[in-house]
């Protein structure tokens, strides 16, 4: 009765919590939706300010099996994914597109940008457990692979642990609930398995003021053995999602506000505190596998997938009006230049008053309320009017409808007892939908589909303010698109082959891959502006790459090894790179070609039953990136395009990881990254209006030898207690140093600069690169596990497993983890703060404490 | 196995309420709409203590200085214009039974806070009234390159100074043009029986609609021919709309520019401020008897020396680039009958076009004479841009055009396979010869067209001028020379 009563206790409070008004959370301060920085919008996925450890990961320790070399028992790898994520840290400093995730057999990054989408199985940590990753270079047998890290998931029914797992977590970070449940049944005698999770995680507001999130997660898996050699395995899941995110802002309202975790996103809405940007995803995965043992010594694995849905956030738009966002640089005392008085007189306002820092949602419903207007010609029809409340304020919704079906198949043969062969095959094929949404007219009653940018810069030429020359004068309401529509159509085939030899004291492999990759611009809306270049079908774009990679490990013996790998390979540009402005035509960058990639690595790993040490180098150095970023220019008095071209990348630096067991029940662990991260050579720019074809300017870059924001320097030093009865606790010790601040290219050309003293302090202001302080942080862990006595158990043997983790235990609230100059830039002045950087921060002290029941 | 059981319930009932709880959290409320406010600044217990009239006169100061406001004045009135249409900017207009005054605000998009009819309560205690040419201004003040200069109040303050109310009907004042009295400065007024007059109204928009955003004068007459100044911003949403052609009322805020002496202006809120819907003071009822001559029929004018008749005007395509013109006023037009003439527009009338703008020029009342050669209708008063428009080059040998007399003035012709060599280097530009198989003829590339022609061409495209008796030809841009 006991274990009932102890049972009931976790639900009661289970249910209990839930009650809890749901009120909002979020881990990733973002971007605003700037008008003025488009190009924001395109990274918002990307934006993780602050990675916090959160409870899942914390379940999921030790589970990883081992593959390779260098996996996830390396104790580089577990610090590094642990502790250095607060500081935005990035493996090598690669960016995402570095990383590849294999799911019971399927590449699972998008087209879109080569990330891989983990919103995707967010929560879903009880059945992510099967999990190899390995890191840099070293093959592996599911797939070739990538620079960074190449991770593969088993989520198949048949794989999982027979047991039910329930728990329950409370924190005060990201999420203010987490609920998860799965149960697997294990494979029956008839060759069936069977897995059901879910999760809920959110619930009140986050740490961040304004922020909530209310993240669900569901699985279902199932498994078929045919015979002894035939596996056959069908999983779906998702992860709908909604967070209501916080801002970065400006040292300035950070300052007034007495608070560097100032979020400008939201403001009291008859009292209530409503977000604006609020992220949305919904978009389930069904996978497919068939795995097919030829016979012991081969292996033929084949799967399909399909993924859709939309993910989306939510932004303010608006037409004809004042900018709403509180914290528009209009707005700030810093505007007002030289009048001392009314700088303090607006300060003082801000000062006095929340709701002045606030988006002044009141004042948005009522503008539109005033706002009743006969709107002549509606819907293109002359004398047609159409009378209402005109909406000036909006909430818009930038969504993103994926549709993704890929097939893989890979074989793995043994040949001797000395060589492996492996052999692949991928085809992925992605249409996503890009189009903004009216979400919430805000009292109104209709919205017009119209450029109002356009309007202005043309006023005699009635067309260009139309969005779409096919439904001129639209009249639109909430859940009808607007501005802009357009498909990108994405394929990419790839097929590779690798063999590796295992001798006694030697080690050796070589593998290659080939893949096309071919893309292009479908247009849903004729623009007013581009009316030969928006609507219908762009020219395909078609890439051919290569990728060839090998490696030597000498082991001195069972436990010592020395090794080195080397890739050479090309790379297709991402289709974001290479339009223009693919929101409102097609227009490419001029001379597309391949980015290149050279790496090499190489250490020394130990690994005995109490110590484990490694350490190793790496140099990697990418060339001919693009990227197009997109921003309102104060001397063009426009939006503008920069299309850059020639980016080089150098990446090197060494890692040590050191994980010593020599006393007893004592692990004692440290890992350092020493790197530099360094943008390589001077990218080409070209500048065209985001209204107009025209080419506005051609300039250099001058920002060889700048940093790349993820901490080129990172130690952890951590000690854990395992107690021989069933306990443990922990805790350990970070230190980031040399992160700089991401940098504005535009500060970084002549166009700028001759105008300034050589190497006056103006001069250094505008150029140099900013260098963030060094941090440190303290994160401690307490866990226990308890079998319960027969008494108090299911069926099965029960644990109770309780997780205690505080992290940034002595509360620095001023880790600046990265931030990023503002794009629009004063050239007119020079005045480098009237558009001042905005800062990230790491999150003070925040605590989880977890319960699970396994059985 | 009871207990059994029971678990097996306790957790399906738990499965369940996982499940439930999942799915009541999922529902996604909707957020409160806030109320309409419908309080009027009397049931706020806002009263004035002065009038509009009242502060005025109390802060009455020269032009350019400021009435630093240190009483705790309080006016109250309704909105009468804002910057709905983009015709006012950063200001709003409000006003009593007294009178009416401007009040700067220092942002944008104001109409969605101030609607016409908006009652606004101006606390004015730390506020400032300016003079500004003439006209007062309720403002803030900052300092701009070291001087004092006015500011609309700061956005983050608007609220600490102003205050709203209900929504009230606002009656413009009906005057006469002799009754706008400085009393009624920053009124809305209504004047009655006025229109655009001849021959303005055949091409007059409100306003600038070339990218310089130059701020316009209109005139408005009656049938006195009493006239008065309508000021439209280029910034206005019905900036590039032609004026109405017919008569009736305007109604507006009145304002002065007072520097030597004191000009009326009238500001229009919106294009329907015109109510111009009336027979106009000649009889015609808004429609003024047009009529298109061809460009033939312009030129032979020029035989007679007879004006041309009042109601004429031609269309043609720009085939001139001002940038290689002796002017920025001057442009050769040619119509599809393949004539051409020189224009010469005065300073107000010249919308800046460009090589390939179609245009529709009033000539009325206009003589065509030759200038150093060329056919010329100088002081044109006035054109509209009608669209864009294609010339195709008369494929000619030099020979011809020097044989064609003055046909081909001012249109476009193109000669294959000719050789350029330089000559005179003069202050302003290069002479060049051009010669083909045929013959030879000169082009004058002036320095402000940025162009150096090579020395050979397979074609050259220009238009023919004169320089007196002698054909020449002039060149609009590099691609002119292939």
């Amino acid at each position: 009765m006991i274990r009932l009563l102890l049972f009931s206790l976790v639900f009661i409070c289970t249910v209990a919590s839930a009650q809890q008004k749901n009120r909002p959370v979020v881990d990733t301060p973002t971007l605003h939706n700037d008008s003025t920085e488009i190009a924001d919008l395109k990274d918002f996925s990307t934006e993780n300010n602050i990675a916090q450890v959160s409870i899942d990961e914390s379940d999921a320790n030790g589970a990883s099996q081992a593959s390779g070399l260098l996996n996830t028992r390396d104790p580089f790898y577990s610090a590094s994914t642990f502790n250095f994520s607060v500081a935005r840290f990035r493996f090598r400093g690669y960016s995402n597109d570095f990383g590849t995730t294999y799911m019971n057999g399927l590449t699972m990054e998008t087209l879109e940008n080569g990330f891989t989408p983990y919103g995707q199985w967010s929560g879903l940590n009880y059945i992510l457990t099967n999990r190899k990753i390995s890191l840099g270079l070293t093959p592996n047998s599911f797939g070739y692979g990538n620079i960074g890290t190449s991770t593969t998931i088993d989520t198949r029914a048949s794989k999982q642990w027979k047991q039910t797992q329930i728990g329950y977590g409370f924190s005060n970070g990201n999420y203010t609930n987490r609920f998860s449940f799965s149960h697997s049944t294990g494979l029956s005698k008839n060759g069936w398995a069977f897995t059901f999770a879910g999760t809920f995680r959110g619930g009140n507001e986050g740490y961040i003021k304004g922020t909530y999130a209310n993240n669900y997660s569901y699985f279902v898996g199932m498994d078929k053995k045919i015979g002894q050699k035939h596996l056959l395995s069908l999983v779906g899941f998702a992860a709908p999602s909604e967070v209501g995110r916080a801002g970065s802002s400006v040292l300035e309202m950070q300052q007034i506000a007495k608070d560097n975790y100032y979020n400008p996103n939201w403001g009291y809405q008859n009292g209530k505190v409503r977000n604006a940007v609020v992220a949305k995803s919904n978009q389930p995965v069904f996978i497919l596998t068939h795995e097919f043992k030829i016979d012991k010594n081969s292996n033929l694995t084949t799967a399909a997938g399909y993924t859709f849905g939309e993910r989306s956030q939510s932004t303010l738009d608006w037409y004809n009006s004042a900018d709403p966002r509180p914290d528009y640089y209009r707005y700030l005392p810093s505007y007002q230049t030289e009048d001392p008085n009314l700088q303090a007189q607006i300060r003082d306002a801000l000062a006095a008053d929340e709701n002045r820092r606030q988006i002044n949602w009141e004042g948005l419903y009522n503008g539109n309320r005033n706002n009743y207007e006969v709107f002549h010609n509606a819907n293109g029809v002359a004398g047609n009017d159409f009378a209402g409340y005109r909406s000036n304020y909006i909430v818009a919704k930038n969504v993103t409808n994926t549709k993704r079906g890929s097939v893989r198949t890979v074989f793995n043969q043994k040949i001797n007892k000395h060589l492996d062969f492996s052999f692949g095959l991928s085809h992925q094929i992605e249409k996503n939908n890009y189009y903004r949404q009216i979400g919430d007219l805000l009292g109104g009653t209709y919205f017009v589909d119209l450029n109002q940018f356009a309007e202005r810069d043309f006023p005699s030429n009635p067309n260009a303010s139309q969005n779409d020359m096919n439904r001129p004068n639209r009249i639109v309401k909430a859940g009808d698109r607007y501005s802009f529509d357009y498909d990108i159509v994405i394929n990419k085939s790839t097929s590779w082959s690798q063999g590796v030899a295992r001798f006694k004291n030697i080690d050796l492999f070589a593998a290659a891959e080939v893949s096309n990759t071919q893309f292009w611009r479908n247009g849903n809306v004729k623009s007013g502006l581009f009316p030969d270049n928006s609507y219908g079908k762009s020219n395909e774009y078609s890439f051919n790459n290569y990728s060839i990679k090998g490696g030597i490990t000498i082991k001195l013996n069972s436990r010592n090894y020395f090794y080195v790998n080397a890739v050479q390979m090309t790379r297709a540009p991402f289709y974001r790179n290479v339009y223009l402005s693919a929101r409102t035509r097609d227009y490419v960058q001029d001379n597309l070609k391949n980015e290149r990639i050279q790496s090499i690595e190489g250490g020394y790993v130990m690994t005995s039953p109490i110590l484990k040490f490694r350490l190793s180098g790496y140099y990697t150095r990418t060339k001919n990136q693009l990227n197009v970023i997109t921003f309102y220019h104060d001397v063009y008095r426009s939006f503008v395009n920069y299309a850059l071209n020639n980016i080089g990348r150098l990446d090197f630096g060494s890692e040590l990881g050191v994980e010593s067991r020599a006393i007893k029940n004592l692990v004692i662990s440290g890992a350092a990254s020493v790197g530099r991260h360094y943008f390589d050579g001077r990218p080409e720019v070209t500048v065209t209006g985001d209204n107009s074809a025209q080419v506005l300017a051609k300039s250099t870059i001058y920002s060889q030898n700048y940093r790349n924001n993820s901490p080129q320097e990172a130690y952890s030093f951590g000690l854990l207690y395992r107690s021989p009865n069933y306990w443990s606790i922990g805790a350990n010790v970070n230190y980031f140093d040399q992160m700089w601040l991401d940098y504005n290219p535009i500060r970084r050309t002549v166009d700028i600069t001759q105008g300034l003293p050589y190497k006056s302090n103006l001069w250094n202001d505008v150029v140099d690169q900013q260098r963030l302080s060094g941090q440190t942080t303290v994160n401690a862990f307490a866990f226990y596990s308890w079998k319960l006595p027969s008494s108090l158990s299911f069926k099965r043997k029960t644990f109770l497993f309780l997780n205690f983790n505080v992290n940034n235990l002595l509360d620095n609230k001023n880790f600046v983890t990265g931030g990023r100059e503002q794009l629009r830039y004063d050239n007119v002045d020079n005045n480098v703060d009237k558009f001042p950087a905005r800062y990230f921060y790491a999150y003070g002290r925040t605590y989880s404490v977890s319960a699970k029941f396994r059985f | 196995m009871k207990n059994m059981k029971n678990k097996s319930l306790l957790l399906l009932v738990g499965m369940i309420a996982f499940c439930a709880t999942i799915i009541i959290s999922a529902c996604n409320k909707k957020f409160d709409e806030p109320p309409v406010p419908t309080t009027t600044l009397e049931e706020l217990g806002i009263k004035p203590n002065i009038s509009i009239d009242g502060l005025k006169t109390l802060t009455a100061i020269g032009s350019g200085a400021f009435y630093p406001v240190t009483d705790s004045l309080v006016i109250t009135g309704v909105v009468t214009a804002n910057d709905k249409s983009g015709n006012f900017y950063k200001q709003i207009y409000i006003q009593d039974s007294t009178g009416g005054i401007e009040v700067d605000l220092e942002n944008t998009g104001l109409y969605n806070s101030f609607p016409i009819g908006k009652e606004v309560a101006v606390y004015c205690k730390g506020l400032y009234v300016a003079n500004v040419s003439g006209m007062q201004i309720i403002c803030s003040k900052t300092i701009q390159n070291g001087s004092p200069a006015k500011i609309g109040i700061a956005t983050n303050l608007i609220t600490n100074y102003v205050k709203t109310g209900a929504m009230k009907t606002v009656q413009p004042i009906v005057v006469t043009l002799s009754q706008l009295v400085p009393k009624l400065q920053g009124s809305l007024i209504k004047l009655e029986g006025f229109e655009v007059p001849f021959p303005d109204v055949l091409f007059s928009t409100f306003s600038d609609s070339s990218i310089n955003k130059n701020t316009v004068n209109v005139n408005l007459a009656n049938c006195l021919g009493q006239t008065v100044i309508m000021r439209t911003s280029a910034y206005s949403s019905f900036a590039a709309k032609p004026v109405p052609t017919g008569h009736g009322s305007v109604t507006a805020i009145y304002t002065v520019y007072k520097s030597s002496s004191t000009t009326n202006q009238l500001i229009i809120r919106d294009s329907t401020d015109l109510d111009f819907k009336g027979v106009r003071c000649d009889g015609n009822s808004g429609i003024v008897p047009i009529r298109q001559r061809s460009i033939k029929d312009i030129r032979d004018y020029s035989l007679t020396g007879d004006t041309i008749p009042t109601y004429d005007y031609i269309e043609g395509t720009i085939v001139s680039n001002t940038a290689n013109e002796a002017s920025a006023l001057n442009y050769r037009i040619q119509d599809d009958a393949g004539y051409g003439i020189q224009l010469r527009f005065t300073s107000t009338s010249n919308k800046f076009w460009s090589l390939g703008d179609k245009v529709r020029v009033f000539v009325g009342n206009q003589v065509v004479a030759p200038y150093q050669g060329d056919l010329q209708i100088n002081y044109v008063a006035g054109a509209i841009t009608i669209g864009t428009g294609t010339v195709t080059p008369r494929v000619v040998t030099i020979a011809d055009i020097l044989a064609s007399g003055t046909d081909w003035a001012s249109t476009v012709v193109k000669i294959n396979n000719v050789t350029i060599t330089p000559g005179n280097v003069a202050s302003s530009g290069i002479n060049y010869t051009i010669s083909d198989a045929t013959g030879s003829i000169a082009t004058y590339v002036r320095n402000a067209l940025g162009y150096t022609p090579p020395a050979t061409a397979t074609s050259l495209t220009g238009y023919v001028s004169f320089f007196y008796t002698t054909p020449q030809i002039t060149l609009r841009k590099a691609s002119d020379v292939q």
